[in-house]
């Protein structure tokens, strides 16, 4: 008997602390329980046999932290350990399929990006390494333990999963807030693993048995997963410097009673807990029914924050990240202004997105690389889930690796070849995978052929062991321009695929006004009708402020919305502004109340942006561009005068940093209304020349860097910021591509100098006569020198002042 | 000789102060000047950037209690790490024993800084709330550590303190089972992640008054 066998018959039990354990033996404070493998085996073999004597049926090979990256015999390691959990069963007198081996694997010990320095494929690969070691020793089962960030668990996953075909067992650290040190709930959690279909789940370690329980009672109300967990003895307390922990083997023993009524499937323990524990713990369940958890049919995605479920209420789905129709967008994805996009994300999110579609493609860029990319920094900033939509397998790929957590997929189609490309990878990724009503002749016109489309979906799915809950229909929205009956084809749908197949529906809504005027108009009036057939999930405009009217009350009005809590919290935002309103809410800034009612606009303007009242400034702007005042007039006027004015006061240490700054954002508020006013007009801004900045490899401080980006963007310079940890290469391809004939280039740690001091004798070869500014904590002029820069930057004005020289 | 083993210590978020004053002083606000013409509209945002960290940030903590293996004018060694530095030699002049630490806010305060990034003014204040965070956070270490000890401990030193090599913070972190512990990890440039991480020495007086401080 296997052990997926086993657990369909019978709740098994794991192991107990090793820590406290060999301690008790001599092992010293920061000495690798690993190596002991290797140096004392029989101290191993004689605490796995302790736990099979008092009744664990699973044994964790003695490898938390045999990887490469810390022990170059990792191999020879994970080999005796296996070896040592295998002799241990056999001394103890167990039968075949009685007790089993699982291969234990602990976090890599780096830190993954964003948050650290470690790539998400670097940690596959040495996860990967662990993986090649065991599997020739025949472990029953992989036990990827102790994660505390949802990433590095999914990347652990995928080496398990790529170079075995064994069990994989995964148990994460929920701390007291209930969620992973990287953010992630249980739900999350959930989500994600089953999306990566592992064969168990849950949690160990940090919480003791009773924080536990309320944790496990979710995980249970979402799961069709087994569950494992293997809680410490307590929470750890210091008596004379050394930890202990305040739960008790018979305390803990009617907690877990709790657990297994509760229906956790298999349980052990983790720091403080003994061989005693289990036997208790073994003791006090054995009368409790046991069975699998069961099938749910529950539709969930997940960021790495938390999960979205469907079927609640309509969700709402972001479509502005998409370069279709949008030329600033367009022309962001040429340039690769990554924070542009980022912003469209962030933006979103702001206005109410429950998730986010994320469509980049462009025949003119390679879409892989930057899906992964844009994937990649938006869940570094943005904690809604995310619709990964292309039509690049390759891109899908790319983005369904890194993604943190159970994504949608948009789309496949009627079309074999579609599915037979993305089903696998949904498959394997996970996914929630819209599906739309296209079949090998395009659009049908009826409603029964697109429902019809819509079953076979489903039923192509089901072969490759998608389920259902795990598709979502797009019977799409036609415009009604074009054919009268086309709304209601599309409302009949969803009616009947939510009614009769019992399925789940997406809409791009506004499409059906497509080629008519007032079309915000017709999309809200769709929207609701769309919403009252049962709609799931509407992908739309969050800034249409008609359809954010629409959704907001219709969730109140069909008693979706508890306490009309997100009404009240949003409709504000959309509120239709008389002019009465907006002279009583003018007054909202500091300056407006000291200011007499005629002052000069021009100089209102500059007051404004030398305190940092941005809505003020961009208020003010507003109404000299009504006026008909010449935007050029305005810069050179008002805002160059008062950001000039604020940086001497910052160069003679009158005002502080961010006073600067404020004045900035205030004067950046001014320009991009100015700049809207400005386009097809000639003579606009003085373009101030080039720069390209970037935080040096090995570095993630970039705060620095940033301000030296605004201040320098508010002179008028033209900035490519290549974001932090570059390495040299990339500087000198970007000042290639874009001409540049100025590098700024910030550090804030000693270590990182020499990638400094690299990245200067790159761009010396390579790009010669480009100046080099350089700045940081660091840094002084004679390191400066030293390295071979052209300038070294004290503060963001200087720069300036160089920029000044060296461009103009 | 006593070696005791690293262990978690545990801080309730409750019991973390962190100042408003703090957080000013780290943003580079140096005297917060009262007749600053901004100083209230920024004294706002800095309040709105304690809030935020103070919801999201994951204090925890661990440390280690060993004694002084051997000593010299410019050096010390403890848990086997040879430690050079002359001040922090003297400064532990009065003890045999010390306690390393390690305290972090967590990586959702670097997240929280991180999606500032479109609004320096923020991200500083954001990042001076999270290392705010950090400090006190080691303030409440080092109460729970000195009553643990029963007495006043020698001012607190770091790894990059005067001459302390930074280098040493992979041993720091390894000694004090930080990553499983606090899950605080060391990037390649020897940096901690996440990044409002601080780790210490502690050193226990012989005798109860004798502490020292730095300067």
């Amino acid at each position: 008997m296997n052990i997926l066998d086993a657990i369909k018959e019978r709740r098994l039990f794991c192991d107990g602390g090793t820590g406290t354990y060999l301690q008790a033996r001599g092992l010293k404070p920061g000495e690798p329980p690993d190596l002991w493998n290797l140096s004392r085996p029989q101290d191993i073999i004689g605490m796995h046999k302790a736990y099979l004597f008092a009744g664990s049926d699973i044994i964790a090979s003695n490898t938390f932290s045999a990887n490469p990256l810390r022990f170059e015999n990792y191999e020879e390691i994970i080999a005796a350990a296996i070896k040592n959990a295998r002799t241990a069963i056999k001394e103890a007198g167990k039968k075949e399929g009685e007790a089993f081996v699982v291969l234990d694997m602990g976090p890599s010990g780096r830190m993954l990006e964003p948050l650290g320095d470690f790539p998400f494929e670097e940690a596959v690969e040495t996860f990967a390494k662990i993986v090649k070691a065991a599997v020739p020793y025949s472990p029953d089962a992989i036990l990827i333990e102790t994660m505390n960030d949802s990433l590095e668990t999914k990347a652990a996953v995928l080496a398990a999963k790529e170079n075995s075909s064994l069990p994989v067992f995964v148990t994460n650290v929920y701390d007291e807030n209930g969620t992973l040190m990287t953010g992630a709930s249980p739900e999350a959690m959930v989500a994600m693993l089953e999306g990566l279909d592992v064969d168990a789940l849950g949690m160990n370690c940090s919480l003791g048995p009773k924080q536990m329980i309320p944790l496990v009672e979710r995980i249970m109300k979402i799961t069709s997963t087994p569950v494992i967990v293997n809680p410490n003895a307590g929470l750890p307390r210091t008596e004379d410097g050394n930890t202990v922990y305040d739960v008790g083997e018979d305390e803990f023993a009617s907690c877990m009673k709790e657990m297994a009524l509760l229906g956790v499937n298999i349980m052990g323990g983790c720091c403080g807990t003994t061989p005693e524990y289990i036997k208790k713990e073994r003791e006090a369940v054995s009368d409790v029914p046991y069975s699998l958890p069961t099938k749910k049919d529950i539709t969930m995605v997940s960021s790495f924050t938390h999960a979205v479920f469907f079927g609640e209420r309509t969700i709402l789905i972001g479509e502005r990240i998409n370069p279709t129709g949008k030329k600033r967008f367009k022309q962001a994805l040429l340039d690769h202004d990554i924070n542009y996009i980022l912003e469209e994300g962030l933006s979103q999110q702001k206005a109410g997105a429950d998730i986010l579609d994320v469509n980049v493609g462009l025949p003119e860029i390679d879409e892989p690389s930057m899906m992964k990319e844009v994937v990649s920094e938006l869940q570094a900033v943005s904690d809604l889930p995310l619709q990964i939509d292309t039509g690049d397998e390759k891109a899908l790929e790319s983005a369904l690796r890194i993604y943190n957590g159970k994504p949608m997929i948009n789309s496949v189609n009627g079309r074999k070849d579609i599915q037979d490309k993305v089903f696998p990878l949904a498959k394997k990724y996970g996914g929630l995978i819209v599906g739309l009503t296209i079949g090998e002749a395009g659009v049908p016109e009826t409603v029964e052929e697109r429902v019809e489309i819509a079953r076979k979906i489903y039923e192509r799915a089901a072969e490759y062991g998608i389920e259902k809950k795990n598709i979502i229909i797009d019977p799409l929205a036609m415009a009604v321009s074009a054919n009268d009956d086309s709304g209601l084809v599309t409302l009949e749908a969803v009616r009947r695929i939510h009614d009769e197949l019992h399925g789940l529906t997406s809409l791009g809504v506004s499409n059906i006004s497509f080629g008519l005027p007032e079309r915000s108009t017709l999309n809200s009036a769709f929207l609701l009708m769309t919403m009252t057939a049962g709609l799931s999930a509407a992908i739309m405009n969050p800034f249409s402020a008609d359809m954010m009217r629409a959704f907001l009350s219709f969730n109140v009005l069909s008693g979706k919305d508890k306490n009309c809590a997100a009404f009240l919290e949003k409709i504000g935002d959309y509120e239709i502004e008389t002019h009465e309103k907006k002279t009583a809410t003018d007054g909202k800034g500091l300056l407006a109340k000291e200011e007499p009612k005629d002052a000069d606009p021009l100089s209102s303007l500059s007051g404004a942006i030398e305190k940092g009242l941005k809505e003020r400034a961009a208020d003010i702007a507003k109404d000299l561009i009504k006026d008909g005042t010449d935007p050029l007039l305005i810069v050179n006027e008002a805002v160059i005068p008062a950001l000039n004015h604020v940086g001497e006061g910052f160069e003679k240490k009158k005002l502080f940093l961010p006073n600067l700054l404020m004045a900035s954002e205030a004067a950046q508020a001014a320009f991009s209304v100015i700049k809207e006013n400005m386009q097809g007009k000639d003579g606009g801004l003085d373009e101030g020349g080039k720069i390209v900045i970037a935080t040096v490899k090995g570095d993630v401080h970039d705060i620095g860097k940033n301000i030296v980006k605004v201040i320098l963007e508010n002179y008028g310079f033209s900035v490519t910021d290549l974001g932090k940890d570059v390495p040299p290469e990339r500087v000198v391809s970007a000042v290639k591509e874009t001409g540049a004939r100025l590098v700024g280039l910030s550090a804030l740690m000693t270590t990182t100098v020499p990638a400094m001091e690299e990245t200067i004798k790159k761009l010396h070869e390579e790009t010669p006569g480009v100046k080099i500014m350089v700045g940081g904590a660091v840094m002084n002029e004679e390191y400066a020198a030293m390295i071979k820069a052209d300038f070294y930057g004290r503060d963001a004005m200087a720069s300036v002042r160089y920029a000044e020289e060296v461009l103009r | 000789m006593i070696i005791m083993t690293a262990s978690t210590l545990l801080i309730e978020k409750e019991s973390v102060d962190i100042s408003l004053k703090d957080v000013l002083i780290f943003a580079g606000y140096r005297t917060c000047d009262k007749d600053s013409p901004v100083s209230e509209e920024y004294k706002r945002r800095a309040q709105d950037a304690l809030s935020k960290i103070k919801q999201v940030f994951t204090p925890k903590a661990c440390f280690i209690r060993s004694d002084i293996e051997k000593r010299g004018e410019d050096f010390v060694e403890i848990l086997g790490m040879r430690l050079e530095s002359k001040p922090l030699s003297e400064l532990l002049y009065p003890c045999k024993e010390v306690f390393l630490f390690a305290v972090t806010a967590g990586p959702i305060v670097d997240r929280e800084i991180s999606k500032m990034r479109f609004s320096p003014v923020d991200e500083i204040l954001y990042d001076a709330a999270g290392s705010a965070a950090a400090e006190a956070l080691c303030d409440e270490a080092e109460r729970q550590l000195s009553s643990l000890a029963g007495k006043k401990l020698c001012q607190r030193f770091s790894p990059g303190y005067s001459g302390l090599s930074i280098d040493c913070q992979a041993d720091f972190l390894r000694v004090l089972e930080a990553g499983k512990r606090a899950g605080i990890y060391l990037t390649k440039g020897n940096m901690m992640a996440p990044l409002k991480s601080v780790t210490a020495i502690l050193g226990i007086p012989e005798k109860e008054g004798e502490e020292r401080t730095l300067y």
